[in-house]
Parts: C-alpha cells; sequence; structure tokens
C-alpha cells in the first residue's frame, strides 16, 4: 500500500535538484575552507601546508577563548528571550475566550523589526544604550546616577547588550511560526478537552505544547544558530569591542581574512564554529522529543 | 486550488523575467565587448607612440574608488575634467568603494578580475605585488616626468616595494590634531594646555560642565591608533611607525610604556566618554560640532569644514606636544614631530587589465589631478605637488592656522590605517584599544604586543 | 465578580501587548524620523524626537540620485526567484526526508540542515571563485544561485516539521485511490502545507531583500546593484550620509511590509480551512 513511497526515481527526482545546488555551493566551499584551515593562505597567492598550526595558534588566540563563550552567551540569551516572549504573544493571541480588538495591528507590529535590516536596529540600539543620552539610561538616571550603565562599554555587559539586540529584533519571526503552528492545530483537539472542563492555561499546557515540538525544534535550532553564527550586529555595533568583549567566531574569521589576509588562520576558526554547530544539531535532537504525536 | 494558480502564474512570470534577465545581461556584454575589440589596435598604436599619443579608439576605464561624500566627487570630478583635457578619449566607469574594511578589494584580488585602476592602502601593495596582479608604474611616471611635479616628502613616498612603484599617491598627505572648542573652555574656565598635566586638568573643569572632554571614536582601529602615536611623539618623533614592520621599535620602549600609561590616565580621568566605544565617525563628529565635546582628535582634512561650522576664532588645534609633561614641552616643540603624514592611498594598475597601458597612463596623471582636486575643492594642505595650488573655497582663520603649523612640521608618522603590515596594524589596534578602557595592565599590554611584533615580523 | 477579575485581567494582558507594540513599532518610526534629519541631529542633538526641519531633500536625493527604482527591480527580481526555487526545492526534498521510505532519509535531513549553521562570511571566497567559473558574474543569477543555496536549509527544516505533522493515513488513501506519488505530492500534500510555504516565503524573501554581504562581493556592475549594495553608496570614507540613507532605507523597507500584510492574511485563511479540514 504504502510501496509507492520508497520508489527509488520517486525519491531521487524529489531530492536531487536541492541536494545538487545545496553541495555545490554550500557543502563544497565548506570542504574548501575546511581543507585550507591546514594551509597558511593569503587568499591570494600560494597556499603554504602547516598542518595543525593554525589550531595551535588559535588555542592561544586571546581572542578565542572569549569568542566562544560570546557565541554561547547570545545563543542563549536570544534563545530565552526569543522562545519565551513569543511562546507567551502567541498563546495570548490564541487563547480561547480571549479576543484582543486589534489584533492584526499587534501581530504586524511584533513583525515589523524583523523587517527592518541589522544595521537599522543596531544603530538604534546603540543610541538606546548611549551613556550620555540613551533612552534606557535616561530613565534609569531618574532612580539616581548609580543606576546609569554604560552597556556597550563594560566588557562585561557589552556581549549581553548585543545579544539582546538580536533577540529583541527577531522575537516577530518565532512569533509568527509558533502562531501558525497553534493556529493549525484543530479545533476539534481544543473543543474535546474544554467539553472535559480544561481551563485556557491546562488547553496550553497539555494539548499545544506538546503538539507544538516539531516547530519548537526548529525554532529553537533557528534561535541557537543565529546566536553561534553571530556577526552582524557586534560588527554594527560594537566593532568587536570593548577590547574584543564581543568578539565571535565568525568575526575571528572576518578580521583574519578580511583584515589581516590571513585566510588560513580565518579558515581555522571557521571548522571551530562548524563542529560547535554540529554538536549542538545532536543536542538538540536528542533533547527535544522526535515522535509524532498521535490523539 | 487559489495558490496553485498564483503558483503557476508566478511560474510564468519568473520564467519571462529570466529570460529577458539573460537577454540584458548579453546586451550589457556586447556594449563592453566594443571597447574590448578596439584594444589589440589601441595597443599596436601605443607601441608605436612615443609621447602622449591619444589613439582613436574610445576607452572605459574601470575603476574602483571612494566616491561618495561630497568632497570624494568634487575630487575626482576635478581630476576627471582635467584628464579629459589630456587623454580625451578615455572614460572612466566607477566601481564606488565601500566602508567594508577592504573586503571587496581582497577579493577582487583572491579571483584576478580586478578593475583597471583602483585604489590601495599601503598593505594592499604587498598583496598586489605578490600575486602579481599590479602593473608597476616607474615607466609611466617618468614618461610623463612626474617626478619633477612632486614634494621631496611625495618623492620618498614613490619607492614603495621592490624598489618599483606600484601605487601613485593621489592624495595629501593626512596629520591627526585634536581640535579644540575655545569657547566650551572659556565656559568651563579652563586654559587652552600646553602640556600631558594641563590636558587632565582641564578635563576634569570640562567634564563638570557635563561636556566630554576627549571626543574620540574607538570602534575604527584607526583612531585608536592615531592618539597613542600622538601620545608616544613626545617620547620619540617616529610615533608608532617604530612599531610598523620595518619599525624597530617594541612596546617595552619607554615612549611606548609612557603612551600607555597617558592614554591610561585619559581613560581614568574621564576625558574619554563612556560611549566612545560604540561611537563611529559620524557620531564623533555630530558630538563635536554639537558643542557636546570639547576637543576632538580627526584628520586635516576637517579643518574647513570645522573652521566653518563652529565659527572664526571659536576652534583651535593642538599638536603632539600636548602629551608631553611640562618639563619636556620646549624639547618637544622644536623636534616638530606631528601625527599622519606618510603614505595614504594611491592608484594602482590591474595586470589583468585589457588596456594595462593606457591604464596605466591615466592612472598615474589621474592620481596627481586628485590630489590637486582635493587642495581646489576641499582646501586640503598641499604635500604632494611643487607647484602653488590655489583652493576655490576661501581660506578661514582656523586653515591658515593649521597651514601655519604645517609648515613647520620637522618629522612625520603616518595614518592609523596606513600601516604596511596589516597584521601588525589590527593586532596592535586590539590591544591599544583596550588601554582606552582604562582598566588594562601595561604589562599585558606590553607583552601581548611584543609577542606579536616579534611573530610578524619574522614571518 | 469573576467577570471584573476578567475585564482587570483584559486589560493588563491590553496594556502590556499594546506598550510591547509601540516599542516594536518605534526602529521603523525613528529610521523614518531620520531621514527627515541630518547628521548632527540623527547622531548629537536630536536622537530620539521627532524632526525638527522636514528634510525632504533627503527623500528627493534618494530617488533622483540614488536611481532607487532600478535597485528595486533587481532586489526584487533576485527576491522572487530565491523564493521560488527555494521553496519549489526545499519543499520537494522535505517531502522525501519527512514521509518517503529511504534509508539515508535521515542522514540527508541532517546533512540540509547543516546549512543553518554556516554565516555567509566564512564561504564567500570559494564563492566568489565558483561564481566565476560559471561565467555568470555579469547576471542576477550569482545573487539567486547562493541566495537559494542559503535558504534551503532554513526552508527544509520548516517543512519538515509541518509536513511531519500530517496524517500518514492521507497517502495511504490517496494509493488506495490509485494516485501515484507525484499526484499525491501536488494535489494533496502541497495544498496542506501553503500556510508554511507563505509563512517561509516572507522570510526567504527577506533575507533575499536585506542581504548585503554577498551582494556586496558579487557585484560591481552598478546595473545589477540590489538595494542595499545601494546604500553603500551614501557611506564615504570617513563619514556616511544617514538623513539620506534613512531615506532610501524607509522606502525599502515597504514592499516587506506589504508583502507581510498580504501573505499573513492568506496564512489566517489557510489555517483556518485547513484545521477545519483535518480532523
Amino acid at each position: 500500500m504504502n510501496s509507492y513511497l520508497n520508489k527509488k526515481t520517486a525519491i531521487f527526482i524529489f531530492v536531487f535538484p536541492f541536494l545538487a545546488l545545496y553541495t555545490s555551493i554550500m557543502a563544497y566551499p565548506i570542504l574548501q575552507v575546511f581543507i585550507k584551515s591546514f594551509y597558511n593562505w593569503d587568499g591570494i597567492t600560494e597556499p603554504i601546508f602547516t598542518g595543525f598550526d593554525n589550531y595551535k595558534a588559535l588555542w592561544s588566540d586571546p581572542d578565542f577563548l572569549p569568542s566562544l563563550k560570546n557565541g554561547l552567551i547570545f545563543a542563549g540569551v536570544i534563545l530565552i528571550y526569543q522562545q519565551g516572549v513569543a511562546t507567551i504573544l502567541a498563546f495570548l493571541f490564541t487563547m480561547k475566550g480571549l479576543h484582543l480588538r486589534g489584533s492584526k495591528f499587534f501581530k504586524t507590529s511584533f513583525f515589523i523589526p524583523v523587517v527592518l535590516s541589522v544595521t537599522v536596529v543596531g544603530q538604534l540600539w546603540v543610541q538606546i544604550y548611549n551613556y550620555e543620552h540613551g533612552l534606557l539610561n535616561r530613565i534609569l538616571g531618574l532612580f539616581g546616577e548609580n543606576f546609569k550603565h554604560a552597556f556597550l562599554s563594560d566588557p562585561n555587559s557589552a556581549i549581553y547588550a548585543v545579544a539582546f539586540t538580536n533577540g529583541w529584533q527577531f522575537m516577530g519571526m518565532m512569533f509568527v511560526f509558533i502562531y501558525t503552528a497553534i493556529k493549525s492545530i484543530p479545533e476539534q483537539y481544543f473543543e474535546a478537552a474544554i467539553i472535559d472542563g480544561a481551563s485556557p492555561f491546562t488547553l496550553h499546557r497539555k494539548i499545544t505544547l506538546p503538539l507544538l515540538q516539531e516547530t519548537y525544534k526548529f525554532t529553537i535550532v533557528m534561535s541557537i544558530t543565529g546566536g553561534l553564527k553571530a556577526f552582524d550586529n557586534m560588527f554594527v555595533m560594537t566593532g568587536g569591542g570593548p577590547g574584543g568583549s564581543t568578539m565571535t567566531l565568525t568575526y575571528m574569521m572576518f578580521k583574519s581574512a578580511f583584515q589581516k589576509g590571513e585566510f588560513g588562520y580565518g579558515s581555522a576558526s571557521a571548522v571551530i564554529l562548524v563542529i560547535e554547530c554540529l554538536l549542538f544539531l545532536v543536542l538538540i535532537n536528542k533533547f527535544v522529543a522526535r515522535d509524532r504525536i498521535i490523539y | 486550488m487559489k495558490k496553485v494558480s498564483l503558483k503557476t502564474g508566478v511560474l510564468l512570470l519568473v520564467v519571462i523575467m529570466l529570460i529577458s534577465l539573460m537577454a540584458c545581461s548579453n546586451n550589457n556584454n556586447s556594449t563592453n565587448s566594443g571597447s574590448v575589440t578596439n584594444s589589440p589596435e589601441n595597443n599596436k598604436t601605443e607601441e608605436n607612440a612615443t609621447n602622449t599619443e591619444t589613439p582613436a579608439e574610445e576607452v572605459t576605464l574601470k575603476m574602483y574608488v571612494h566616491y561618495t561624500s561630497e568632497d570624494e566627487k568634487a575630487q575626482l570630478d576635478y581630476a576627471m575634467a582635467e584628464m579629459k583635457k589630456i587623454m580625451p578619449n578615455v572614460t572612466l566607469d566607477i566601481d564606488v568603494m565601500p566602508q567594508d574594511s577592504g573586503a571587496k578589494l581582497k577579493t577582487y584580488f583572491a579571483t584576478g578580475n580586478l578593475p583597471d585602476i583602483f585604489e590601495v592602502a599601503p598593505s594592499d601593495i604587498a598583496i598586489g605585488v605578490n600575486s602579481k596582479s599590479m602593473v608597476p608604474l616607474d615607466d609611466y611616471i617618468n614618461k610623463f616626468n612626474l617626478t619633477d611635479e612632486l614634494t621631496p616628502a611625495a618623492l620618498s613616498q614613490l619607492e614603495q616595494q621592490d624598489g618599483h612603484t606600484w601605487a601613485m599617491p593621489a592624495s595629501n598627505s593626512n596629520f591627526a590634531l585634536i581640535y579644540v572648542n575655545k569657547t566650551l573652555f572659556e565656559q568651563a574656565g579652563a586654559k587652552i594646555p600646553e602640556n600631558f598635566q594641563e590636558l587632565i586638568e582641564a578635563g576634569k573643569l570640562l567634564k563638570k560642565q557635563d561636556v566630554v572632554p576627549l571626543g574620540i571614536w574607538l570602534k575604527e582601529t584607526w583612531p585608536v591608533l592615531q592618539l597613542f602615536d600622538m601620545a608616544a611623539i613626545p617620547g620619540n618623533p617616529k610615533g608608532i611607525t617604530a612599531l610598523d614592520m620595518s619599525g624597530e621599535g617594541t612596546a617595552a620602549d619607554p615612549e611606548f610604556q609612557n603612551a600607555a600609561a597617558k592614554i591610561l590616565e585619559l581613560a581614568k580621568e574621564g576625558l574619554i566618554s563612556k560611549d566612545a566605544f560604540t561611537m563611529d565617525y559620524n557620531s564623533a563628529v555630530a558630538q563635536f560640532e554639537s558643542g557636546k565635546s570639547a576637543m576632538l582628535m580627526v584628520g586635516n582634512w576637517m579643518t574647513q569644514p570645522l573652521g566653518e561650522k563652529l565659527g572664526e576664532g571659536n576652534v583651535t588645534v593642538l599638536l603632539p606636544h600636548v602629551f608631553a609633561d611640562a618639563e619636556d614641552v620646549e624639547a618637544v616643540k622644536v623636534a616638530g614631530g606631528i601625527s599622519g603624514g606618510g603614505f595614504v592611498g594611491g592608484y594602482a594598475v590591474a595586470a589583468n587589465s585589457k588596456h594595462k597601458e593606457i591604464a596605466a597612463e591615466y592612472a598615474v596623471q589621474l592620481a596627481l589631478k586628485n590630489a590637486e582636486g582635493r587642495i581646489v575643492k576641499t582646501g586640503e594642505f598641499n604635500t604632494l605637488l611643487k607647484k602653488q595650488v590655489t583652493s576655490e573655497k576661501p581660506e578661514n582663520a582656523l586653515q591658515k592656522e593649521v597651514s601655519t603649523l604645517l609648515t613647520s612640521v620637522q618629522s612625520t608618522t603616518t595614518m592609523g590605517w596606513a600601516f604596511e603590515n596589516s597584521k601588525i596594524q589590527t593586532d596592535l589596534g586590539n590591544e591599544v584599544q583596550k588601554l582606552y578602557t582604562g582598566d588594562y595592565s601595561i604589562e599585558s599590554f606590553t607583552k601581548n604586543v611584543d609577542t606579536m611584533l616579534e611573530k610578524y615580523r619574522n614571518e | 465578580m469573576i467577570e471584573s477579575k476578567k475585564m482587570i485581567m483584559k486589560s493588563i494582558i491590553y496594556l502590556f501587548t499594546a506598550l510591547f507594540s509601540l516599542t516594536s513599532l518605534y526602529p521603523l518610526i525613528w529610521m523614518t524620523f531620520n531621514s527627515l534629519k541630518n547628521n548632527d541631529e540623527i547622531f548629537s542633538t536630536n536622537v530620539f524626537g521627532f524632526p525638527t526641519h522636514f528634510r525632504v531633500e533627503n527623500y528627493i536625493n534618494a530617488i533622483t540620485q540614488f536611481n532607487i527604482f532600478m535597485f528595486f527591480k533587481n532586489s526584487a527580481l533576485v527576491a522572487i526567484i530565491t523564493v521560488f526555487f527555494t521553496i519549489l526545492l526545499a519543499v520537494m526534498f522535505s517531502y522525501a526526508t519527512a514521509r518517503m521510505k529511504w534509508k539515508l532519509s535521515g542522514i540527508a535531513r541532517t546533512y540540509g540542515i547543516l546549512g543553518m549553521f554556516i554565516p555567509v562570511q566564512i564561504i564567500i571566497i570559494p564563492l566568489v571563485i565558483i561564481v566565476r567559473d560559471l561565467n555568470i558574474q555579469n547576471s542576477l543569477l550569482s545573487l539567486i544561485l547562493p541566495y537559494t543555496a542559503f535558504s534551503l536549509s532554513f526552508a527544509s527544516m520548516v517543512f519538515y516539521a509541518f509536513l511531519r505533522s500530517i496524517p500518514f493515513e492521507l497517502e495511504e488513501s490517496a494509493a488506495i485511490d490509485g494516485a501515484n506519488v507525484y499526484t499525491t505530492f501536488f494535489w494533496i500534500i502541497v495544498p496542506l502545507v501553503k500556510p508554511a510555504m507563505a509563512t517561509t516565503s516572507i522570510f526567504i524573501f527577506l533575507n533575499s531583500w536585506n542581504e548585503l554581504f554577498i551582494a556586496l562581493v558579487l557585484i560591481s556592475d552598478n546595473a545589477l546593484k540590489t538595494l542595499p549594495l545601494g546604500l553603500v553608496y551614501f557611506q564615504g570614507q570617513f563619514a556616511t550620509d544617514w538623513g539620506a540613507s534613512s531615506a532610501a532605507l524607509t522606502i525599502a523597507s515597504v514592499p516587506p511590509i506589504i508583502l507581510y500584510l498580504i501573505f499573513s492574511k492568506q496564512v489566517e485563511n489557510a489555517l483556518t480551512v485547513g484545521s477545519a479540514v483535518k480532523g
């Protein structure tokens, strides 16, 4: 009955175009980057084989461990903010019996930051975080001068401030996905539960959340990958500073390759990033349930 | 169902677009190939020429260069107009250079399809020469006797790598100055500083007025290095050039130890805004122009605009001697060192160009015309050309002051983006930036910088 | 009692969402304000407030000097074609990994997702060489191919999730009715993932519309420039005219917003229909 689901030709036709384009434009360059990480190369002249030298140098590079740490912090911050706020908002707008007027307006407004370029949003937040005249500090200053904080200039808080900007900007994206997913749950499930006397909260806990697992799987991946490969935000807002406290592996790659002409070394940091991401992929797969829920 | 027919509609539209797309790009190619097929004839006529032969064919050269701000456009437009008089058959197609830390230029190098003429920084020359992507310009410079038009300082910039000239200087040397808003100083009751202690004192008074004492932006590498350079000059007129590839200094030398200590002190005493790390060029300039900062470290190209904006008599400038201790100031003044100078950029010609000869002839002359344009259109200080060039813009008081100062300069360093070695430039910038937090040990600084210098100088 | 408690809760929720909404809208408002200011106001004197002078010349500048409609055309062309091909390739691929039976489906799926982890900056040099070797650097194809390739992972992930939530019985009943895999796919499965396709389209469009780095490096012909690339035009060696570029950015934000409005309406419709049908 299901026999046509494993017909070889069909599978090939469905899969080939994707794999062809993907492999030639994504995988092949990654392979090249991987190979070049074992060379000393300025991107232009002949590469010189140096084995693991780049990786050894990476280990003793003062920017390396902070970059690793920052990627994790970034991923963590945006994961919590994006998934958390998006879920709350999505639930709010899909709760049975709660009809908010102007919900279309609200939903669109959440999405607006996503539409804007990272440059614009980054610049805005640089101004908001500004110590002298920024919105945030003006408000905090009302409580007293001591409450003001140079968010982006303090090496300890800079990465959190930058990460939050990204989290804030793309929350709308997660909202759209989670909201859409909730909306596509058949009404019957909810009706059955309401008949059984479930409150709105139990509804969400017992029915919505489990059914959203597949959705969460990819929204979580999006947040985490966005965090690990972060570059644009720090490039626009802090230039990697102050004192390298907002460096990431991607930024290291960019700096090495384009500012210093060290492509081999830059490739090594890129490879570390890819390995880190693979690890996370494995972890995510393990911890988020994979079975389909059948009611 | 609605989506399906929408999809088919889009599909049709897409196919039509694709076809027209392909047709379009073919058209582009054919108009370009028009000039390409002309080149064999061009080369023939050139080889027979002994002076500036103007071949009959129209040639379009592609040039990758800064061409965005009012000034940049005015200068280059002037240069192109001048060149029309000399080589009327050549037209320039400008490929605008963005602010991308040289990423695009590097990819041009990597793929070997550089535009005919392109603007380079000193550290790009090594890349170009090593990859054999650039045409040596010596013969073309001599062909037009351009060396006669250059000042001695400019002539020394012509010897680049392997004893050849690869990039023709196209701008006058830039210098870094600290511009001072005299009105704000008066309001704070602060004295225009003559030495470092006075600078710190003035800073404290200015802070009380809620004014940022020293405006600077630390998001870019060059201002970070430039102020450090100014702080080092009292100890060594060579400044940061001593730490460059062919320099002989190390961070452990007293002048750099002092410079580091002074930067730390500036930060600790609050002369540098807490927001400096996220400020960029625009923010810093806007801050000074709107009277929110009392001093601004920036290049001398801002002399005319700042003089005009803040008004006659309200601005003055400080030289590196302000970083000297009181007892050393006189000696430093006599030594006449200034931050900046050197080779800040030039035009190079691509080896893969289809019109090498013409491009080279055009480029070397265009470069000098551009430098001239900078003086004529923006009142830049002339350091490149021997001849007298008058600016279109009337000289304001600040410009006169700065010109007088610059004529008494005895030694120069370089601008923070013009290091010979870009690796040293980037890593040094990284380390120096940490000093600006006011919380970084000089030992770590010295150790990191010297390890790095050792590594790169011996590569 | 319960009614008034509900009222209070509702008002609190309203307040919260309204506040949130306003802060979300602020960047757009700010950008529009900037487009009517000059650099001094933007960076120093009037950072957050209403413009003091309405510098409409920024807009005039943007439209006349900046050739905005040509950039628009290029961006639109690239974005639409990218969306089309990404969705096409990704839905097919995800269908195969999500619902067809073959040994390597798990590995293929993971392979496909890897692309999400790769930032563009890493592979730019090999990419440039590929483009040169394929000789497409003088056409918009040099952007369409990488943009599509980069969106494939994201799209495949989203479609996989949606496809997994469709009951397998559908294929069984279709097979009983004598349909083959292609017909089932096209006439039954695809309509069911319309919401996912619409949502994903928005994001793929956005990624393409706002993409700067690849365009910067691959495109040098003025006639082929996309909007973000054109905006670079406002960046001088040192200073940048933020008033003018904000004007251009504001104009550039309009199509994605309109697109979102259209598509989200479609998504809502599809969903309400879909959830009734599914049971």
